[in-house]
This record gives structure tokens, sequence and C-alpha cells, in this order.
């Protein structure tokens, strides 16, 4: 046998109920003001027996709804476009990598070059110092990609 | 999934009416604790609203790492710092003193004594039909109300299925209910004589 209403308003209250009651008790609250009336009471019940006021504050919940409806307001939607920025950003610091890999390309072929054509040593030194060239170019990508992720 | 975190989900989703059960449902502790920082009922209240507006625009970015009445706080709080600011800066004030002077600026408006009468004297009554109830109503309701535990810990404890556990905890607040309805409908007589 299914509960009653006010049983599953119970259990809203204090979070017992499923996704699929919480949806249904949402409507129900919504399309019937004895429900609505119960479920304010409940609630203020609850905020009286456990202190957490000392006073008798008016209800603002229609308040807030009716300045909700009147002002047209709407939520700003967080998720999916931080989601695109991100992309975006990523999108970006992958692009300028690579460009820099092709820019590099025709130097670190010549040093190939050169390494075949000249001693060891200073074509070691070349290569290492085109290394640590490379690692604070990339680093300061990461950065800037970060930096601007950020904002 | 917590029914709360449904009405957050719902929210997020736009659903206005799932936004208004949360409202209804944190309103009382909010401007509670507003009004135990500010003591002023009135700004309590304005603050309040402003802040579930603020609450509804941007509950998209609230990553639920926190409880929903955490992050509703905070909103409030620098909702209401933000007012005062303003205030300050008409006054060339320094920020640095809204804390400090909080209080002498926003005026201390203690509630009136018929709100404080009103609510002591409910609060009275709902205990009196608690310490009335049945031992095993009572203990259901004092542990999940005043213990914070959920019904599955309750059953725990009462040794007992959770389904008897919600039905003992509707039973009593039926039973608070009825107090509050005669309480209101006293009011009411009171104020048509």
């Amino acid at each position: 046998m299914e509960d009653s209403i006010e049983h599953r308003l119970s259990a809203l209250l204090d979070g017992e109920t499923s996704e699929f009651e919480t949806r249904r008790l949402i409507e129900e609250i919504n399309k019937n003001p004895e429900i609505k009336d119960l479920w304010i009471r409940m609630n203020k019940t609850k905020s009286l027996l456990t202190a957490e006021i000392d006073f008798s504050p008016r209800n603002i919940a229609s308040t807030v709804m009716e300045e909700l409806d009147a002002s047209d307001i709407k939520q700003i939607k967080f998720s999916k476009d931080e989601k695109s920025k991100q992309l975006k950003y990523y999108g970006f610091a992958f692009g300028f990598l690579l460009s820099l890999g092709l820019v590099f390309q025709p130097f670190i072929a010549q040093e190939e070059e050169s390494f075949q054509s000249t001693s060891v040593i200073p074509a070691l030194s070349i290569g290492i110092s085109r290394y640590h060239q490379m690692k604070a170019i990339y680093k300061r990508s990461v950065t800037i990609c970060r930096v601007a992720s950020r904002k | 999934m917590n029914s709360e975190k449904t009405l957050i989900k719902l929210s997020k989703e736009g659903n206005k009416n799932a936004f208004e059960a949360l409202v209804i449902k944190h309103q009382d502790k909010l401007m509670g604790s507003l009004n135990k920082l500010f003591k002023n009922p009135t700004f309590s209240e304005d603050i309040a609203q402003e802040a579930f507006i603020k609450a509804y625009i941007n509950i998209g970015s609230f990553k639920e790492d926190s409880a929903f009445f955490t992050w509703l706080y905070r909103i409030a709080v620098n909702t209401a710092k933000n007012h005062l600011s303003s205030k300050y800066n008409k006054n060339e004030i320094m920020e640095s003193e809204i804390d400090e002077s909080i209080l002498t600026h926003i005026g201390i408006d203690s509630p009136s004594p018929e709100s404080i009468l009103e609510a002591n004297t409910l609060r009275d009554r709902l205990f009196q039909c608690l310490n009335d109830m049945p031992e095993e109503i009572k203990s259901a309701i004092t542990l999940r109300e005043f213990n914070g535990l959920n019904y599955e810990e309750i059953a725990k404890i009462c040794n007992c299925p959770v389904g008897t556990v919600r039905s003992r905890i509707f039973r009593g607040r039926q039973l608070l209910d009825e107090i509050q309805i005669s309480i209101n409908n006293e009011a009411k007589s009171n104020n048509g004589r």
C-alpha cells in the first residue's frame, strides 16, 4: 500500500525520499495549496523545535517566487560554458605547442646535421641548450593557458 | 539519491517549484542565522530574500561539495556586506570597519514582542506535546530532530524496520502539526476580536 502524501512529505523533510518520490511531491506541493501549507508548517515546527529561530519570521518563499516570475530572471548556465571554455584553452595550448614544434623543426634538423659533421661535445651542448629552451617555452605556455582558463 | 540533492538537481534544471521547496525548507534557518548576526529582523528578511534570488540565478555554480545551506549562508552574508559597503562608501567609511560597526549602522531592531511571544508559545506547546507522545514516537522524533540521525540509524537503535521509523516520525509530526494548527486558529480568532 502506498503511503499518504502527508506521510511522504514528512520523509521529504528528512531527506529520505527517492528522486521519483521527490519529483512527485514537488508537483503535489505546487498544485495543492493545502499540501503547501502543510509543508510550510512542517518546516516551521522543525525550525522551532531545533531552535533555528527565536522569533516568528514571515514566509518569504512566495515573495521570492513572485520576484523570480515577475522579473523573468534567468539562471546562469555554468557547467557547459565552463567545459567549452576549458576545451577552447586546451585546444589553444595544443595548437600553440604544435606550431612551436613546426617552427623549431628546421633548427633541430640543422643540429642533427651539425651533430653528424662536428665533434660530439659541441653538438651535445647545442642539444642541451635547445632542450632547456623548449622546456622553458613549454612551461610558459602551460602557465599562460592556466591563467587564461582561470579568467 | 538524497531528497535535497534531487531538489538541487531539479532547481539546476530550472524547476522553480523545486526551488520553492528549497526556499521553504531553508528560509527559517537562514533568517534565524542572519538575525543572530545582524540583530535586525527586517534587514535579515530582506537579505534572505535577495540571497535566495541570487542562489536561484547562480545555482549552476553550486558544486555540491558543501551543504546547500552553507553555500546559501555565504551568499547571504556577502550580500549583507555588499549592502553595508555601499552604505559605507556613501558615508566615506573604511570597509575594514564593516564588521565592527555593523550593528550601529543598520541599527538594532529587535523582533516585535508579539513575534517573540508567538514563537515562544508555539515552542512551549510543541515541547509539551513531544513530552506527552508515546515513548516510541518520542524517541524516533528526538533521534531525528535533535540527534540528526537518518531513518536507517534510528531503525538500528530502535530495533525496528525503517518503514516503522518513517511511520512513527510521521505520526509524531501529525501530533505536532495539530498543535500548530490550533495555535494558528487561536491567533486568528484573537485577531478577529
